[in-house]
């Protein structure tokens, strides 16, 4: 963690946070504990009604989770003055949140010790766990992610030509394609995520090996990574 | 199509709030708040982030907002979204504590009717102790409502 003693905090250093994998427990105790009950975000057929695809993290919830990062970064060196954020996108139950401020500016007015941060709130949505076998076996961690990145995620049709008649042996089939690897996706929020639209052609991912390559084969993660909050903070020093 | 000019300015009804103990220590351990003043057992202090939890009721009431043909702003709550949130604490503001009685008083500071089709409301509110007056937060409150929603 970045020091919060005022004389230290240099400008461009960056407070970084993490929550999560969201759970619908945790939105139901938020949910509590706020007085903020609006069913969008604790029953799914009320979700589903409002066209949002499935529960959302309340977004002062998020926002609580901004804030917190930032009083755990303070201490007792200071306080939140002022935050002021907009909500880009949707949290979803098992995504991961990452809360980061950058500090953009440190002054004195008025005598006051204060310090502005442009903060920026990512939620990371696992969309495939999988294997991947890269034709280079010496192939390194770097390199294969840099790979994996360039993936094209799709579903399709997988079908067979039978008596002269097309046939689809299986329908929404996870596809992914990537240069120099062969892919097997082993799990189904990415099915999930794109059918129900979480996933769409040009969103933003990032990949993560859970391990390091072995003879040119890893595990591999894959997470859509959606900005859910923007805004920016003024914190004041004691 | 709706007038809604006649709304900008206009003061809703203020929202009373009292703060419990048992709340405050609930919220804080909900959001993962480890800090020893907000998880006191005997005499909490309200994390900065339980705004959300006295000034979300002012965001609510922008539903009993209505037009001036007596029709509600607001037809569809569902339709409802967060589209932003600011708060701002006053220098010298006290600590929020277990019994403190809060009044949250909402003003609708602007609408606006986006190409897209999506009305986004702004809204201001000021908390303050009811029985010192001193201010505790200010905060604006930005509500998209989705077509068909209002």
């Amino acid at each position: 963690m970045l020091t919060n003693k005022f004389e230290e905090i240099v400008e461009g250093a960056i407070i970084k946070g993490v929550d999560g994998p969201v759970t619908r427990k945790a939105i139901n105790r938020y949910a509590e504990t706020s007085g903020d009950r609006n069913p969008i975000h604790t029953t799914y057929k009320v979700a589903m009604a409002a066209g949002l695809k499935g529960v959302i993290q309340h977004g002062l919830f998020s926002m609580a989770w901004m804030i917190k990062t930032l009083t755990n970064w303070l201490g007792t060196q200071g306080k939140l003055k002022k935050i002021n954020i907009q909500f880009r996108a949707m949290v979803r139950p098992n995504d991961m949140v990452y809360s980061i401020g950058k500090v953009i500016k440190k002054y004195q007015e008025n005598g006051k010790k204060l310090v502005d941060l442009e903060i920026v709130q990512e939620a990371w949505s696992l969309l495939c766990k999988g294997i991947a076998q890269a034709t280079n076996k010496s192939i390194d961690a770097k390199t294969f992610e840099n790979l994996l990145s360039n993936c094209k995620l799709s579903l399709v049709n997988e079908t067979v030509l039978e008596n002269g008649e097309v046939k689809t042996i299986e329908k929404n089939k996870v596809e992914l394609k990537a240069e120099g690897i062969e892919i097997i996706p082993q799990s189904l929020s990415f099915w999930e995520a794109f059918v129900r639209g979480w996933y769409r052609k040009g969103d933003k991912i990032r990949v993560k090996l859970t391990e390091p390559p072995e003879d040119g084969k890893a595990e591999f993660e894959i997470y859509k990574v959606s900005t859910s909050i923007k805004g920016n903070a003024t914190v004041l020093f004691y | 199509m709706s007038d809604f000019s006649s709304l900008i300015g206009m003061k809703l009804k203020p929202i009373k709030f009292k703060v419990k103990k048992k709340k405050l220590l609930e919220f804080a351990k909900s959001i993962g708040a480890k800090q020893p003043e907000y998880n006191d057992p005997n005499d909490p202090i309200a994390h900065p982030a339980y705004a959300n939890a006295y000034v979300l009721p002012a965001l609510m009431s922008i539903n009993e907002a209505k037009l001036p043909d007596g029709s509600p702003l607001i037809k569809n709550p569902l339709k409802i979204l967060h589209g932003g949130q600011v708060y701002s604490f006053p220098k010298g503001a006290p600590p929020i504590k277990d019994k403190d009685k809060l009044v949250t008083t909402p003003t609708i500071k602007n609408i606006e009717l986006k190409s897209n089709g999506m009305l986004v409301i702004t809204c201001t509110a000021e908390t303050v102790k009811a029985d010192t007056n001193d201010v505790v937060c200010n905060s604006e409150i930005g509500i998209v409502v989705m077509p068909g929603g209002f």
